[in-house]
C-alpha cells in the first residue's frame, strides 16, 4: 500500500512537470519508468517498460488538437505494476511480467487520457472565467490561481494513478496466470517495430527521408559488420 | 540607453522564474494571458509608476505562443514598456501589435523546433541508450535537454529585452530557418540510427518474427497514415500474439 501511495505522489509531481512546467522529459515514459523502477527496486524492469511505452508513443507529439494518451499514468502504472509484482511475488517469469506491465501501461495511458479530458475542461472553464481586470489585488490573485492549478493537476493525476495501480495489481495477478510466456515474448519482440514505423512516419518528409534512409542503412551495415 | 537600467538582470530573472510554470494557467478564453500577467508581477512596481491602469491588467488580453519562446516576447515587451517610461512615443497599441506580430510566428516556429524536433531527438537518443542498457546516457540526455531548454528560456528574456523591436527582424531572418533545418536533419539522422538498431535486432529472433515484423511494419505505416494511433495497434497485437503462439506453438 505504501508503494502505491508513493507512486501516486510521484505521478502527481510528474503531471505538474508535464502539464504546467517546462516539460523536463521526466514525465516521458522512458524516464518516468526508470524513476518508478528505482523507487520500487526493479530498475531494469522499470526501464524496459518505460522504453517500450516511449517507443510506441514517440510519434504522438503534444501539438495543438492532437489527443494524447496520459503518458505519466501509463508509465507509472505500467512500470509500477511490473515492478511491484516482481518485488511482492518474486515471480521468476520476468519477461512475462514485463510484457503484462507494458500492456497495462498502454491501456491505462489510453483510458486515463480520455478520463482526464473533463477534468482539463473544468480547469479551462474555471480559469477562463476569471476576470481580474478591475481587481485591486491582481498579483496575489494570479499567484493563488497558479498554485491552485498546480495542486489540482497533482491531485487529479495522483488519484487516477492510485485507483488504476490498485486495480491493475489485482488484474495482472490473474493475467500472468492466464497468458502464456511464448505469446507475450513474441509480442515484446514485435513492439519495437511499431516504434520504428512511428519514427519513419514522423520523418517521412521530402528532404528528411533521404537522411533517415541513409542513416538506417549505415547503422544496419555497421551493426552487421561489428 | 540609460533607461534600460530601470529593470536589472535580477528583475528579469524573477520574471523568468515565474514563466517556468506558466502552462498551469492555460485557459481556452485567453490562453496564456493569465500566465503572462502573473509573470510580470515582479517588475510591475517599477513600471507602473504614475499610470492609471496597472502593467498586469494591460496584459490580460488573449496571448498564445510556444512556452519556450514566451520569455523572448516578454523581454521585448518589457523593453517597450521601459522605453515608454523613459518618454519615448510607445502606445498601448504598439505593444499589443508587437505581441501579436511575434506570438503567431514564434508559436509555429517553437512548435516545430522544440516539440517537432528537439524533443523527439532527445527521446530517440534516450531510447537508444535504454536499448543498450546505458543509464549514464539516459541521464546525460536528460541533463543536456534541460540545460538547452532552460538556457534558451533564460537567454530569451535577456535577448528580448536587449533587442525590443529588432526581434521581429531576427526571427524572420534566414538564421533561424537554417537552425530549424539543422535540428530537423539531426533528428532524422538519429531516428535512422534507431530504426537501424531495431531492424538489426529483428532477424536475430527467428524467421517467424521476421515475417510478422515485415507485415507489422507495413500495417503500422498504413494505419498511421490514416491517423490510427500506434498504441491501439500495440494493444490489438497482444491477443493476436497470444493466439498465434497457441496455434504455431513457438515464435
Amino acid at each position: 500500500m505504501s508503494f502505491i501511495v508513493e507512486l501516486s505522489l510521484i505521478a502527481g509531481l510528474l503531471a505538474i512537470d508535464d502539464r504546467a512546467g517546462w516539460q523536463s522529459l521526466l514525465a516521458q515514459p522512458v524516464f518516468a519508468g526508470s524513476l518508478v523502477g528505482l523507487v520500487v527496486g526493479e530498475f531494469q524492469v522499470g526501464v524496459a517498460v518505460g522504453l517500450v511505452l516511449e517507443i510506441i508513443w514517440l510519434s504522438i507529439l503534444p501539438m495543438r488538437g492532437q489527443r494524447r494518451p496520459d503518458q505519466v499514468a501509463g508509465a507509472v502504472v505500467g512500470a509500477g505494476t511490473a515492478g511491484l509484482l516482481l518485488r511482492l511475488t518474486a515471480d521468476p517469469r520476468i519477461l512475462l511480467i514485463t510484457a503484462v506491465g507494458i500492456l497495462v501501461g498502454l491501456i491505462v495511458g489510453e483510458v486515463t487520457g480520455r478520463l482526464l479530458s473533463p477534468f482539463n475542461r473544468f480547469q479551462n472553464v474555471v480559469l477562463g472565467r476569471v476576470d481580474l481586470r478591475n481587481s485591486s489585488r491582481i498579483a496575489s490573485g494570479l499567484l493563488g490561481l497558479q498554485l491552485a492549478s498546480l495542486v489540482y493537476i497533482f491531485l487529479v493525476e495522483g488519484l487516477l494513478v492510485f485507483t488504476f495501480l490498485s486495480l491493475s495489481l489485482n488484474v495482472t495477478e490473474w493475467l500472468t496466470g492466464a497468458v502464456s510466456l511464448v505469446g507475450s515474448q513474441g509480442w515484446l519482440r514485435l513492439l519495437p517495430i511499431i516504434g520504428a514505423a512511428s519514427l519513419i512516419h514522423l520523418y517521412w518528409q521530402h528532404s528528411l527521408k533521404r537522411v533517415l534512409v541513409m542513416f538506417t542503412v549505415l547503422t544496419v551495415l555497421v551493426l552487421w559488420i561489428t | 540607453m540609460d533607461n534600460l537600467n530601470t529593470l536589472t538582470r535580477f528583475d528579469l530573472f524573477r520574471v523568468f522564474l515565474r514563466l517556468l510554470f506558466m502552462q498551469g494557467l492555460l485557459n481556452r478564453r485567453g490562453m496564456q494571458n493569465l500566465a503572462l500577467a502573473n509573470a510580470l508581477a515582479p517588475v510591475a512596481g517599477k513600471i507602473d509608476a504614475g499610470r492609471v491602469k496597472s502593467l498586469q491588467s494591460r496584459h490580460l488580453d488573449f496571448f498564445n505562443c510556444n512556452p519556450n519562446f514566451v520569455p523572448v516576447i516578454v523581454g521585448g515587451l518589457l523593453r517597450l514598456e521601459v522605453e515608454r517610461l523613459a518618454g519615448k512615443p510607445v502606445s498601448d497599441n504598439d505593444i499589443q501589435y508587437f505581441k501579436k506580430s511575434l506570438a503567431g510566428p514564434l508559436a509555429a516556429a517553437g512548435d516545430m523546433l522544440f516539440i517537432g524536433s528537439a524533443k523527439p531527438l532527445a527521446l530517440t537518443c534516450a531510447c537508444i541508450f535504454a536499448i543498450y542498457k546505458f543509464p549514464i546516457g539516459l541521464l546525460a540526455v536528460f541533463l543536456l535537454y534541460n540545460l538547452t531548454i532552460i538556457s534558451c528560456r533564460l537567454w530569451g528574456i535577456y535577448f528580448g529585452y536587449a533587442k525590443g523591436w529588432e526581434l521581429v527582424d531576427f526571427f524572420t531572418g534566414p538564421v533561424f530557418q537554417r537552425l530549424l533545418g539543422v535540428v530537423h536533419g539531426i533528428g532524422a539522422a538519429v531516428a535512422g540510427i534507431f530504426v537501424g538498431v531495431v531492424f538489426d535486432r529483428v532477424p536475430q529472433t527467428g524467421p517467424w518474427v521476421l515475417v510478422m515484423g515485415a507485415v507489422l511494419l507495413g500495417t503500422t505505416l498504413f494505419a498511421l497514415r490514416r491517423n490510427v494511433p500506434a498504441s491501439w495497434l500495440a494493444i490489438i497485437l497482444f491477443p493476436i500474439s497470444v493466439l498465434l503462439s497457441l496455434l504455431v506453438g513457438r515464435w
